[in-house]
């Protein structure tokens, strides 16, 4: 059994309690809670014949007011840099924010998420957003939290790139 | 629940507006039940199930080790190691069976082989035993928490004080056992809960649980705890290298010592002492010094750290009030009472090393005071001790042994010696000849005797001038009341008689008629007749002696009497001028004639005579005192 701290990192509002209430628990609400200080919560996942507990650090979202504190990513294995589909501002302060963590913490492992897919109608992001970050050779998985898409895959994903160690992007 | 208005809870509260109850609240500020909640063990009984297949396979290559290497350097060099092996077992039963001594020879080999591994590495003997370690701790600390319990049961059975029927009142109210609630009730503190938490990544290494306490997922416990630090420390400015050390919770105190590494934080319940974050801090230095390595490439894996927990269990410590008197002074804590006791120990032994020094330094002091007294010519007047000084006073012959000399030679230290000598001089009848010796100091061929009496027997030989200035000497020293010489031989006065005789004994035959001497063999003869003369006179002026040397002619014994008596003065006079003239002092020399009837002196008239008629004429010498 091997632990590893995984951090949520991304702007306000952009799903990250959400996205892990819905892989711990598997519960989603549209009540909207935003997130002060940390709030952790864990989950195994067997990667590789490897049981990895993943120590989810879900750090409050980035806002005009607020910038996520490096010093909670100390430590950190690899993060989910959530991305909120339907708005644009969200892009821009996650790259930002990876650039802060690449700066402060390292190029450690990290999955970029697009999330509420659910709404795809109303996303600001559009098709060449998503390949100018799949250029910045970012992984890219949409999910949704609400109707439960890409959830399993994309921490399983993170739980394999920590395990693989996988060369990172610059 | 916690108090609302408490830090902690603004601190990691998390939803806003009011969140549902959630794992991370709950985590740390949730108040622990007794009675539903059962300890979480954390690594009990897995770990003893497959250490058995382990110990299995562990000896087999012990085995292996012990009867291993080349199988030609033992044994047959036919037999294969495959061979070796199928026999092998049973050989090893066999023996052991027939106690054949396989045991006794095995044992150095194994006892080495122990060794070297703990040297190389002591985790891994460490890890074997462990699982063994791990429980028995456990079950002495649960089994020491029952009897106090049951300590607790039997002096509030027997005593019905007012405390104990309502604590009986709250065991039937809620069901718990009295034991039970007497131990609630009596709780001054005790640590329920341990987390050794990575600092870096916030990960727990290790928790553990006392059996009492209900225990969180300590995984969300130790990642919230760090969460709080980082909070802390990034919302207040707070020194670099300080962290928060408390929270307080409601009943629950959290202490949490940082170190470089990792963080040992300890949930108690009730009023901790301030002693025992030292406990705390000394285990993770030691958790530190021994698992350093492990701490610094730490990756979630808490694999390198299976061995850790009896650290951690020094921490569980616990205080219960005492149970007869409510005393308002909280009673002494462990911690307090083994530093008391450590203090006292320190202190005891302190006193003891400083009684035995002192005790064994006045004893070597009482025994140099003591050589002093056996020693003549000393005399130990006063002597006491004063603080760490040892005074003395005393008189000492100047003759005696140096006071300072033996103190040296002593282990005492000089520098706490402080003596005054005066001198004296002995009369101790053991030290008058020694006394008498030094001050006589006589020559080496003279021997002292002083005998009871106090008669000072001196013999051998001395010179003269020792012998009288000795003489005079020791008659005025105390102790000695006569001075016997006896057989005591003067140098000088024996010289003197040497020099008497060779003197008296020489011949100067003249040639017939004339007063000139025979031969030339006479002059050397005169020359050295001279000499001689010169150092008696010398000599027994030194003595004190008044000497006459006096010289006697013969004449010729054909010539007329008047006429041979003439010519016999004027040889005597003839050797009595060849004297002067070498030096010899003329007041000390006679010279005259004598008639050939005369006897020679010294010499009677049988034996000289006869000569004297062959030869003829001559002159003679006499020495007279
Ligand atoms: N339609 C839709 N709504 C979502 C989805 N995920 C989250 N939301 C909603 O978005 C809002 C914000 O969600 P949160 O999970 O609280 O966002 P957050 O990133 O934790 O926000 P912070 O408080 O800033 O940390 C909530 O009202 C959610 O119901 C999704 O996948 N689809
Ligand atoms: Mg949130």
């Amino acid at each position: 059994m091997i632990q590893k701290k995984v951090c949520m990192v991304g702007a306000f509002a952009t799903g990250k309690t959400s996205l892990v209430a819905r892989f711990v628990k598997g519960i989603y609400t549209d009540k909207y809670q935003t997130t002060v200080g940390v709030k952790i919560d864990k989950k195994q996942v067997e990667v590789e014949g490897t049981e990895v507990t993943m120590i989810l650090w879900d750090i409050h979202g980035e806002d005009e007011f607020q910038n996520v504190r490096m010093s909670y990513l100390r430590g950190a294995s690899a993060y989910l840099l959530v991305i909120d589909g339907t708005r644009r501002s969200s892009l821009e302060v996650a790259l930002n924010l990876k650039a802060k963590v690449s700066e402060s913490i390292g190029n450690i492992p990290f999955i970029a998420v697009v999330n509420k897919c659910d709404l795809q109608d109303e996303w600001e992001i559009d098709e060449k957003d998503i390949a100018r970050l799949k250029a910045k050779d970012f992984e890219l998985i949409r999910t949704s939290a609400k109707t439960d898409i890409g959830i399993e895959h994309c921490f399983h994903r993170l739980a394999e790139k920590i395990i693989n160690e996988l060369p990172q992007p610059a | 629940m916690g108090d609302p208005t408490n830090k902690t809870e603004t601190l990691n509260s998390q939803n806003v507006p009011t969140s549902p109850p959630d794992t991370l609240n709950g985590a740390v500020n949730r108040e622990p039940d007794y009675e539903t909640n059962h300890t979480t063990d954390i690594n009990t009984s897995s770990n003893a199930a497959h250490t058995s297949s382990e110990a299995t396979d562990e000896l087999t290559e012990l085995r292996q080790l012990l009867i291993g290497g080349p199988p030609g350097d033992v044994l047959n060099s036919k037999l294969t190691p495959d061979d070796l092996s199928k026999v092998l077992p049973a050989a090893l039963s066999k023996a052991y069976e027939r106690r054949a001594g396989i045991t006794l020879a095995a044992m150095p080999t194994v006892e080495t082989a122990i060794q070297s591994s703990v040297q190389k590495d002591a985790s891994i003997l460490a890890e074997a035993l462990f699982p063994v370690i791990g429980p028995a701790t456990r079950k002495s600390i649960t089994s020491a928490i029952g009897s106090l319990v049951q300590s607790l049961n039997q002096t509030l059975e027997h005593s019905l004080s007012l405390q104990s029927f309502k604590w009986r009142l709250e065991a039937k109210r809620t069901g718990k056992t009295f034991a039970e609630v007497v131990l609630i009730r009596t709780l001054i503190y005790q640590v329920e809960q341990i987390f050794l938490i990575h600092r870096e990544t916030g990960l727990v290494i290790r928790h553990v649980v006392t059996d009492v306490a209900t225990a969180q997922d300590p995984d969300l416990v130790s990642a919230m705890l760090t969460a709080i630090q980082d909070f802390v420390k990034d919302s207040f400015t707070v020194e670099a290298g300080r962290s928060l050390d408390t929270l307080q919770l409601g009943d629950f105190t959290l202490l949490i010592e940082d170190g470089p590494q990792a963080v040992l934080a300890c949930v108690i319940r009730g009023t901790a002492p301030a002693e025992l974050r030292n406990i705390v801090r000394s285990q993770l230095e030691k958790i530190h010094h021994s698992f350093g390595a492990s701490l610094r490439t730490f990756d979630g894996d808490q694999g390198p750290f299976e061995t850790i927990e009896p650290y951690l269990q020094d921490c569980f410590q616990a205080k219960f009030k005492g149970t007869r008197k409510k005393a308002k002074k909280q009673p002494l804590s462990p911690l307090k009472k083994k530093l008391i006791w450590c203090l006292a120990g320190v202190i005891i032994a302190g006193l003891g090393t400083w009684a035995f020094a002192n005790w064994q330094s006045n004893r070597q002091w009482q025994q140099f005071v003591g050589s002093l007294q056996e020693q003549s010519g000393l005399v130990v007047v006063n002597e006491y001790k004063k603080g760490r000084t040892y005074y003395l006073q005393g008189l000492f012959d100047p003759l005696a042994e140096d006071p300072e000399v033996m103190l040296a030679a002593t282990d005492i230290n000089p520098n706490r010696v402080d003596m005054n000598w005066s001198p004296y001089l002995s009369l101790e009848a053991d030290f008058l000849p020694n006394r008498t010796r030094a001050l006589l100091s006589p020559p080496s061929t003279v021997s002292i005797n002083l005998n009871r009496q106090g008669v000072l027997q001196v013999s051998g030989r001395a010179s003269e001038q020792w012998i009288q200035w000795a003489k005079a000497t020791s008659t005025r020293l105390e102790g000695i009341t006569a001075w016997s010489d006896a057989s005591l031989v003067s140098i000088e006065r024996e010289n003197l008689a040497t020099l008497q005789s060779r003197i008296e004994y020489r011949r100067f035959a003249f040639a017939p008629g004339k007063a000139v001497l025979r031969s030339q063999k006479y002059e050397q003869t005169l020359n050295n007749q001279a000499e001689d003369v010169e150092s008696l006179l010398q000599t027994a002026q030194t003595l004190g002696e008044e000497v006459t040397i006096s010289i006697r002619g013969y004449g010729d014994q054909r010539g007329e009497a008047p006429l041979t008596l003439e010519l016999g003065n004027t040889r005597a006079n003839y050797l009595k001028r060849v004297l002067i003239n070498q030096g010899v002092d003329a007041s000390s020399l006679s010279a005259k004639g004598e008639s050939l009837h005369s006897t020679r002196p010294g010499e009677d008239s049988t034996s000289g005579a006869s000569t004297l008629d062959e030869e003829g004429a001559a002159a003679y010498f006499e020495v007279r005192f």
